[in-house]
């Protein structure tokens, strides 16, 4: 930067806070944030107009100043006069102010963790109630009672006392959070789509397992799509209804017909069904070649065998959860609740049969609608329902291979 | 009765009582959820309300007329140590036993127990069966809800502690810190073998004092409570538990503690806690008394011991700490 330059503040950097201690400023493009002595503050104030270095330290600039205020520049804070700003970057995440289990935050091309999660709060694919878009929060809210921990000494992951089995865990297994996929509102829906298919892209790249918190149950066509891409699957979809139904043509695929357009994608060689159930007034879907519906008596009176034994032992599985599978005494505020629904042993029965037999490379719960809830109690029990699922498919390193940080790859 | 408060159930005054009420109006064991210092009103409230089940439960109550006191709520001095509260207690129930009577206390948070039991202690043996989802057995210097059942291992008197109804995920709990003198049950053990098994871990002949963590109902039954567990017992699984441990045991006490109003859903934690009260005002009346030694079987069908069934009593009382073992063979309906 020669001498004479005038520079300009971005418009695109706000203040977040203010204090004695200096004064936070914060880039909008870039999401990041600098802390500033108050002096510098005052002179980065005189960029307001654009204005020479000199003429803003009001005087010959130090040194450290000078050096200061390049540091600013190459981080985007200062412009050069007449340089303007182009339109906004395409973002992908938020942050939350929660992370699941309170495990650590995570971004693409960082450090790979075992299980990445990210939330999905949109429920604009819902034809019913609305609500869901605010239960990746509530869900990570309620995870604070289930800390993710690691070990001092070792750094390892401790996971969780599963007290029924009488066994930790996700012992070993890291965890990090990515946060939300970031929703613009009056954007198209498909553009939601799509941002969550290159989201879980990269955390398949990384070689993580995909969590996904939703929202309504659309999601699960973004993460399908992404892992679809790189190895045929089987999908296995939990829920009290088919969402069977055919999008119109042009149309955003809704949380109805969702189950029709994941199955419609290249490289998913068979759905499973299991937990429907309940009147129906046109779901006639009835199973085929590639697809096979175990309804909730079914499997009740046939237990996992049936789930099981309907997935070919070859096909890694996607297991996406509506949390409607479970029974409305366990799950009350689920989207559309259907009774005669499982039980929490059941499901984790069911959950444990699938871990033990197949190799399961990403799951999602959804439709929990925290506006319906009952003293929080579904999203409690949303937090039970992922830990016995990722205890069931993703067993604990082997000890002495065990490594928190980079016990990364699924395969 | 306290600030106008109904008597429990409407019975109120005995000169020579089998049953004395008490209500702890204390949440200060609780640093995270407050609201269950409500819990007394509101039970009290409720149980005194026009509603079918609730004259039911009245009705069913008339045998004890004469024969239960309501000594209304302990209610701890703003700013005052919890002492102050603790030693209420602990005269309440001292002049209660003291007289033969049973102690019902109304929580109030878990750590009410502490005090009842430490009093318990004071005049001899005394078993505990500890309904709860959780364990209670934090490590920590203060006595809270999470601490107390530990603090309670260590008083003189305590021959036993029966904790049945734990589950869910915890951190870094229970199977790898033992407790002497613990028996651990959990909520899918008591679904599998009974709740005549499980009051078989408790000693047989003994003075028994038994302490309900509402939560340990499944929060479909009762979601107004601090820390709701999905996976919980039912109703009448809670109900058997209480009538089989009073059974050939002397119940000296009970209490009802976590029943938190403010979380409350269309007052069904508050049923069902009248519902659990009814129960054990029955039991600690059958109990209770100036002769009373160990109680008669317990009434109702069903309730009779049947050879071969349950655990052997007292097996476990010494061994470090016992979890009961899953039978041999996985169990699935068949079909």
């Amino acid at each position: 930067m020669s001498a004479p330059d005038r520079l300009v503040l971005s418009p695109r950097v706000n203040v977040e806070s203010a204090g004695a201690d200096g004064v936070v400023v914060f880039h909008t493009d870039t999401a990041s944030r600098l802390r500033l002595t108050p002096a510098l503050y005052e002179v980065l104030r005189r960029f307001e107009h654009p204005a020479t270095v000199d003429e803003a330290a009001g005087g010959s600039a130090s040194p450290g100043l000078a050096r200061s205020i390049e540091a600013l520049r190459a981080k985007g804070y200062l412009l050069a006069e007449g340089e303007g700003v182009g339109p906004a970057p395409e973002r992908r995440l938020a942050t939350t102010s929660h992370t699941l289990f309170q495990c650590p935050r995570g971004r693409p091309g960082g450090p790979p963790a075992r299980v990445t999660v990210v939330g999905v709060p949109s429920d604009l694919g819902v034809r019913g109630w609305p609500g869901s878009r605010a239960a990746p929060e509530e869900i990570r809210k309620r995870s604070y009672d289930f800390t993710y921990r690691c070990a001092a000494h070792s750094g390892e992951p401790m996971g969780w006392f599963d007290v029924a089995a009488r066994r930790r865990v996700c012992q070993g297994v890291s965890f990090a959070d990515w946060g939300d996929v970031w929703l613009r509102y009056g954007e198209p829906l498909r553009a939601l789509h799509e941002r969550t298919r290159e989201v879980c892209a990269d955390i398949a790249r990384a070689g993580s397992f995909p969590l996904l918190v939703g929202g309504d149950q659309t999601l699960a066509w973004g993460a399908v799509a992404a892992l679809a891409e790189r190895e045929p699957l089987c999908v296995l979809w939990l829920d009290a209804h088919t969402d069977y139904d055919h999008t119109p043509a042009g149309a955003a695929v809704n949380n109805g017909g969702v189950a029709r357009a994941v199955h419609a994608l290249p490289g998913v060689a068979r759905m499973v069904q299991a937990g429907h159930r309940g009147y129906t007034a046109n779901d006639k879907v009835v199973s085929h070649e590639r697809l096979e519906i175990v309804t909730g008596p079914e499997l009740a009176r046939r237990g996992p065998a049936a789930v099981v034994g309907a997935l070919p032992p070859g096909h890694p599985v996607y297991v996406s959860l509506d949390i409607n599978l479970l029974d409305p005494v366990y799950a009350p505020a689920a989207t559309n609740p259907a009774p005669g629904g499982m039980t929490l042993d059941a499901l984790k029965e069911l959950l444990a049969a699938v871990g033990e037999s197949r190799r399961v490379v990403g799951m999602d719960l959804s439709e929990v609608n925290p506006s319906r809830d009952v003293g929080s109690i579904t999203a409690i029990t949303a937090c039970h329902v992922l830990l016995a699922a990722l205890g069931a498919f993703l067993p604990s390193p082997t000890p002495g291979h065990a490594n928190g940080r980079h016990a990364a790859t699924l395969e | 009765m306290t600030r106008g408060l109904p008597a429990l159930f409407g019975l109120a005054r005995a000169a020579a009582p089998r049953v004395v009420v008490c209500g702890v109006a204390w949440d200060g064991g609780n640093g995270v959820a407050p609201g269950a210092r409500g819990a007394p009103a509101a039970l009290r409230l409720h149980a005194a309300g026009d509603g079918a089940l609730e004259r039911a439960l009245r009705g069913s109550l008339a045998p004890l007329r004469g024969a239960v006191a309501d000594a209304g709520d302990v209610e701890p001095v703003p700013g005052e140590p919890r002492a102050w509260m603790d030693r209420r207690i602990e005269e309440v129930c001292g002049a209660a036993w003291g007289a033969g009577a049973g102690v019902l206390l109304l929580g109030g948070d878990h750590s009410v127990t502490h005090a009842a039991v430490r009093r318990a202690g004071e005049d001899g043996p005394v078993a505990l069966l500890w309904l709860d989802a959780h364990t209670d057995t934090a490590e920590g210097p203060a006595l809270t809800h999470k601490t107390v059942a530990r603090a309670l291992l260590g008083l003189p008197g305590v021959t036993a502690l029966v904790q049945a109804g734990f589950r869910g995920y915890t951190l870094d709990d229970e199977l790898g810190r033992p407790l002497a003198g613990r028996t651990v049950v959990t909520a899918a053990d008591v679904r599998r073998h009974g709740p005549r098994a499980v009051a078989g871990f408790l000693p047989r002949g003994t003075r028994l004092y038994v302490s309900v963590d509402i939560d340990v109902l499944d929060p479909s039954v009762a979601p107004g409570t601090a820390t709701p567990v999905p996976g919980g017992l039912t109703l009448d699984e809670v109900l058997a538990l209480l009538r089989h441990a009073a059974d050939g045991r002397r119940l000296i006490g009970c209490d009802l503690v976590e029943v938190n109003p403010g979380r409350d859903s269309g007052a069904r934690t508050l049923q069902a806690g009248c519902v659990l009260l009814r129960e054990a005002m029955l039991l600690l009346a059958a109990s209770g008394g100036p002769r009373a030694e160990v109680n008669a079987p317990a009434r109702g069908a069903g309730a009779r011991p049947r050879a071969g069934e349950g655990a052997p009593d007292g097996v476990l009382r010494d061994a470090a700490e016992a979890w009961i073992l899953e039978p041999a063979g996985a169990e699935r309906p068949p079909g």
